[in-house]
């Protein structure tokens, strides 16, 4: 018997300002061999307003694990600290959850 | 090459070889910082321009296209700065050269200078390898242009070294925070 497969609905506008607000939107930085640990830190203070302590630990998460996950937010929030975060010269990406 | 605090300004002091050095190298960054990105060397373009995160993301090519915008906006605007202080470069006073920054200034040379660490690695195929090649016979078995590139890059982190300790919150001494935990 053939079957019909029913099209996808259609994403609504709803839907898509849902997902834009949700903070939803992971920034994820990633290790890189050029970029000093010390500079890293001081990136995560300036851009991210972490302290010390918090942006060394994300740091090392970075540098031992590969990447970080250094903030989940809405879609606009989380593609400003993408932004700025490239523009200090790290690697960085943004991912929905 | 030396960095101190006087009142709330950063002072950078170099003498006739650093300062040489260091002009050479902020004339390679005004350089660079002046190329679209499109007309980027592309292997240095994915250092300073890399679109894997708006693909990530899933910008439109529109989107990317003003993100990418943005970014060379960032750069363009730390120019007049980088001229001004490869001028005070040309001139040195007895033996030595000072660049006077405020915090702000300063955020914006640490950021010019490891760009061009980032350009410099990207250029010459410099990556973890190459990197930890510091120990001398690794080193000698470098090309010759990996060689210069890798003192450039050097001598760079040395610069932002010193001057993070100044910076608010000395992020250059992180590993305190690991002791208080």
């Amino acid at each position: 018997m053939a079957t019909e497969t029913l099209p996808a609905p259609a994403e609504t506008t709803q839907e898509k300002v849902k997902a834009a607000f949700e903070k939803s939107w992971k920034v994820i930085v990633w290790n890189d061999p050029v970029n000093l640990m010390s500079y890293v830190v001081f990136v995560f203070m300036k851009v991210l307003a972490f302290n010390k302590q918090k942006a060394a630990k994300h740091m090392l998460e970075v540098h031992r694990l590969g990447k970080s996950v250094v903030a989940t937010e809405s879609r606009e929030k989380a593609e400003l600290y993408h932004q700025q975060i490239q523009a200090h010269g790290l690697t960085v990406t943004v991912e929905q959850d | 090459m030396r960095a101190a605090l006087n009142e709330k300004n950063l002072v950078l002091t170099f003498d006739l070889l650093e300062s040489s050095l260091l002009r050479h190298l902020f004339q390679q960054i005004i350089a660079n910082y002046q190329i679209k990105p499109e007309q980027l060397d592309p292997k240095a373009a994915s250092a300073w321009y890399s679109t894997k995160g708006c693909q990530a993301a899933g910008m439109s090519r529109e989107e990317t296209r003003d993100w990418l915008e943005t970014l060379y906006g960032y750069k363009s605007a730390s120019l007049s700065h980088l001229r001004n202080w490869s001028g005070v470069l040309e001139s040195p006073n007895q033996g030595h050269c000072h660049i006077q920054l405020t915090l702000a200034e300063a955020s914006i040379l640490l950021t010019a200078v490891n760009d061009h660490r980032l350009w410099l690695a990207a250029k010459h195929d410099i990556g973890q390898k190459e990197m930890d090649a510091c120990a001398l016979p690794t080193f000698n078995t470098l090309e010759a242009s990996q060689q210069i590139a890798l003192s450039e890059i050097s001598f760079l982190a040395g610069l932002i070294e010193r001057m993070l300790r100044f910076l608010p919150g000395n992020p250059a001494d992180w590993m305190e925070t690991l002791e208080l935990e």
